[in-house]
């Protein structure tokens, strides 16, 4: 398809004129040779009362969820937060504590955990490839004060 | 129940009106009255069987058939009979399934064909039917390996960008000591046979099937296991140039589909991997009462070999650590022995849950191992066939259980001969996220595993699987599930795509002239001149001059361009007029026959639908909106219905025709004149008919105008499907648009720019009401 050729130079001059590091960004994200995709990262308990939290997941239910379990009279809540959704889980367990007046004492956790990228090829000369950071993490212990 | 048995049957009427009966059904010909045989007659093994195989004649089934028809609804798909939903409530406990638990299908429609040769030779001929810029090839260097399944799109021979068949997905057998290698390419079964008439082409192949004679002398016990045998019945093609072999596997292997998270627990329960400590004891214990030799116990003659075996278990036992399959490494294969599933089978229907503790022994695994993938008795007919034949039939092994004085417990383990069987797994990433929303949906989407194993053992495995807690779907899940990870399957430029719309607009135009004309939306008032299908050609002839019009349309594959409009559209707001021009230049104004496939999701409020048009806004649409964020989108006019009348006045002729004609018959019927009411029938008949193909040209013109500015917003492209979707908790759609539209939409949106995301007008086949909508490049 010889009427698609000069169209690789665009990719090639937005590398050139990248003036800030969001355009750097962008460019990592549309890797000529490879794809990425993002596994998911290794999860630990998956008990009842264990409570991920995503950045795309919902503050509002999963609050809710939290409430419930303690209605239910669960004596102990775990919050995970990983990355981008650290502040979030922060806020979640300190909303829960403020919500049940002080009745539970938080004590946090942090960790840091291995999170893997998957560089799939996308012409016949590349391998598929894996890229780790390490990424931080925290667990948030809700116990219910005796 | 037969209706008015009485008038069947004479020995049902009262005896005094019996003869009176006979003879007027003798003269008006006795109803040739075959007597279905008793239910107890027909359920007998044998005669079912042969019910079942009379039934297959037309439409092929797939193993799980019969579990399927009685929990399903069934259609005639691609020569098969294939499950489409089933009978209990299933859109959102699918969509459920597959976010947080395990959707099973049964994907043997997907059928496998065997290239064998030299590399080169293979390479040689394949890489005519693929092009370097649509992705990966079948030489790529990361599948050659045998540790990853890759898929590659194919088109007819050195027809690229035309020419499309469709996409398939290939695994190399992992390399030996012979310089041969063999490779399995998967494939729809829309698209089968027209892939294999390219291989023919590609390697000039010649059936050899029908030279292997059967030897004479043999007697009969070995001539019926020849038969039985589906080493013998696969056929063979050879090339008349150089040295590849191409086997049709179609219909002797099984592939299943699982997705979700729970897949992971439900397959490492399910299959248990052959252990070498154990099976040697048991070699050596002659003790035991039913020990016999099964295929596998020969792999422990070469000590290499149970050291990958063992290898092999002791991975098994760590994959138990993982909840999910997208912690795994993506697109890998894992080929495995495994013991019967039913000797493992859970006492009732059970849910597992994946109760990890914690990966930290193995996290993070970047490849499987390439020696892992070695020596499987999968790539080998015969032990395919082996684990087939040796497999214990369900009825002896219930047997065995009867015979347990405690009912239920039963160790099959030791009680019944050992039985093997191979099955490869695939690793299935899921789908990339398409939306452009933040958090749309995460990438381990749709993730999951395929198992490919051999015919014959569709059954146990299934019953294994669905025991655990897994939810099946049909053809309708596979569907729903693509619209929610936003993407599309048969193109519009293939001849199975073509087949498959063109049947979907035949069923439509049928549903809706079966309604009455008051309940008929009118679509030429709506300007929605192709209502049940969407006129791709038409669509490119309007976007282009009248001197250079493309004869054919392709869609867009190249990943290089595809990236660069998808650049183009995510940078829109960002860039300078003037650096705008310079690469819609760039990008060229010959590039005229293209599609482009893009994913639509809905603003505010309303539902796409498939065949809904999308529009180019106009710059007052963008500056409503801007001004008031609740606009919803503009309205379209009514159209002015010309046939209005035309139609009016052609029924009340066609009436006032019938009328006379009845009349006519009438007065036929009473002169006894055979020969003039049958003529007049036949008149009627015609009329009917020419009423009918006169009405429909009337409420549906064939004859397509001015596609692109018919209405009062230019058209772009057309959708192909949409519905609401669960992951986006909104409208989403997806279909394709003219690439030279959307050039002109970059140049056009850049002016005012109200929003992040670059907004189209999307408008129902039924409504006015044009609403906004955000468009995404499908990558």
């Amino acid at each position: 398809m010889a009427q698609e050729k000069p169209e690789l130079n665009i990719l090639s001059n937005d590398i050139s004129t990248a003036q800030n590091k969001f355009e750097k960004k962008r460019y990592q994200k549309i890797l000529p040779r490879h794809n990425i995709r993002k596994r998911c990262p290794p999860q630990g308990t998956r008990r009842n009362n264990d409570v991920y939290v995503t950045s795309s997941s919902n503050f509002k239910s999963q609050l809710g969820q939290c409430r419930k379990l303690i209605e239910e009279g669960e004596q102990e809540i775990v919050i995970h937060g990983l990355g981008a959704a650290l502040p979030q889980a922060i806020n979640l367990a300190l909303q829960l504590q403020d919500l049940s007046h002080n009745t539970w004492c938080v004590s946090t956790g942090t960790d840091t955990v291995d999170v893997v990228d998957d560089l799939e090829p996308l012409s016949d000369d590349v391998d598929f490839d894996t890229r780790v950071r390490p990424n931080s993490c925290i667990h948030i212990k809700l116990v219910k004060k005796p | 129940m037969q209706r008015r048995v009485m008038s069947h049957n004479p020995k049902r009427f009262p005896r005094r009106l019996r003869e009176a009966h006979i003879d007027m059904q003798l003269k008006s010909g006795i109803p040739n009255v075959v007597k279905t045989p008793s239910r107890k007659y027909r359920r007998r093994p044998q005669n079912l069987l042969q019910e079942y195989n009379r039934r297959q004649r037309r439409f092929v089934w797939l193993e799980t058939h019969i579990w399927h028809a009685k929990r399903f609804h069934m259609v005639e798909k691609w020569g098969y009979k294939l499950a489409n939903f089933p009978n209990d409530k299933s859109f959102r406990a699918c969509y459920r399934a597959c976010k947080e638990h395990c959707l099973l299908q049964d994907i043997s429609y997907f059928s496998c064909i065997e290239i064998v040769g030299e590399l080169d030779n293979i390479l040689k001929g394949l890489n005519q039917l693929t092009s370097t810029e649509c992705g990966l090839t079948f030489g790529a260097k990361c599948s050659l390996q045998g540790t990853r399944e890759c898929s590659t799109t194919v088109f007819r021979v050195k027809a690229y960008p035309n020419g499309v068949i469709g996409t398939v997905k290939f695994m190399w057998k992992p390399p030996g000591n012979d310089s041969r290698r063999t490779l399995w390419v998967w494939c729809h079964a829309a698209y089968y046979s027209e892939l294999f008439d390219e291989l023919v082409k590609v390697f000039s192949l010649k059936n050899i099937h029908d030279c292997e004679e059967m030897d004479v002398d043999c007697d009969a016990n070995e001539k019926s296991e020849s038969e039985n045998s589906l080493v013998s019945k696969i056929p063979k093609y050879t090339s008349t140039d150089c040295d590849v072999t191409v086997s049709q596997l179609k219909d002797t292997l099984n592939r299943f589909r699982l997705t979700g998270p729970l897949s992971q627990p439900i397959l490492t329960d399910l299959l248990r991997v052959i252990d070498p400590d154990k099976m040697s004891v048991s070699v050596t214990d002659s003790t035991m009462e039913n020990s016999r030799l099964s295929w596998a116990h020969s792999l422990l003659d070469q000590p290499e070999t149970v050291e990958i075996l063992k290898k092999k278990r002791d991975f098994w036992d760590k994959m138990k650590l993982f909840t999910e399959p997208s912690q795994l490494p993506p697109h890998s294969v894992i080929p495995l022995t495994v013991s019967d599933p039913r000797y493992h089978m859970p006492q009732i229907r059970t849910k597992l849950v994946s109760d990890s503790e914690g990966q930290s022994g193995i996290w993070p695994l970047k490849t499987i191992p390439a020696d892992f993938v070695q020596d499987n008795g999968m790539w080998e007919p015969s032990i395919r066939d082996k684990s087939r034949s040796e497999k214990l039939s369900t009825a002896e092994l219930n047997l065995i259980k009867s015979d347990q004085l405690v009912p239920g417990a039963c160790d099959f383990d030791n009680l019944a001969p050992a039985s093997y069987l191979p099955v490869i797994l695939i690793q299935n990433p899921g789908f990339r996220p398409q939306f452009t929303k933040k958090g749309g949906g995460g990438s381990s989407w749709g993730g999951g595993w395929d198992v490919v194993a051999p015919a014959g053992w569709a059954m146990p495995l299934w019953l294994g699987m669905a025991w655990r807690g897994a939810r099946v779907g049909g053809l309708r899940a596979s569907a729903s599930m693509a619209r929610e990870a936003g993407t599309l399957c048969l193109p519009p430029d293939s001849a199975a795509g073509q087949m498959c719309d063109a049947a979907e607009r035949a069923a439509k135009t049928d549903a809706f002239f079966r309604k009455p004309p008051a309940k008929r939306p009118n679509y030429i008032k709506l300007g929605i001149p192709t209502p049940f299908h969407r006129p791709w050609k038409e669509l490119i002839r309007d976007w282009n001059d009248s001197e250079n019009t493309p004869s054919t349309f392709c869609v867009l594959r190249s990943i290089a361009a595809l990236q660069n409009l998808n650049s183009l559209l995510q940078e829109l707001r960002n860039l300078s007029s003037s650096a705008l021009n310079e690469k819609l230049l760039e990008i060229g104004l010959e590039v005229s026959s293209f599609l482009v496939a893009v994913n639509v999701r809905m603003c505010k409020r309303g539902n796409l639908c498939e065949n809904s048009t999308l529009c180019l806004p106009l710059m007052e649409d963008v500056e409503k909106l801007k001004e008031n964020g609740g606009f919803m989108g503009p309205v379209e006019p009514s159209h002015v219905d010309i046939y209005e009348d035309e139609r009016r006045s052609a029924r009340e002729t066609h009436q006032k025709q019938m009328i006379r004609l009845r009349k006519k018959r009438k007065a036929a019927k009473d002169k006894n004149s055979a020969e003039t009411l049958k003529v007049l029938k036949e008149t009627t008949d015609l009329k009917v008919k020419e009423e009918r193909a006169l009405m429909q040209r009337l409420w549906l013109p064939t004859e397509i105008g001015n596609l692109r500015n018919g209405c009062s917003r230019e058209v772009m492209g057309f959708l192909e499907n949409g519905a609401f979707s669960y992951k986006e908790a909104c409208s989403t759609g997806q279909g394709y648009v003219a690439l030279t539209a959307l050039l002109k939409f970059c140049s056009h949106w850049k002016t005012v720019a109200p929003s992040k995301y670059p907004l189209i007008l999307v408008r129902s086949p039924f409504s006015y009401q044009y609403s906004f909508a955000e468009l995404s490049i499908i990558l």
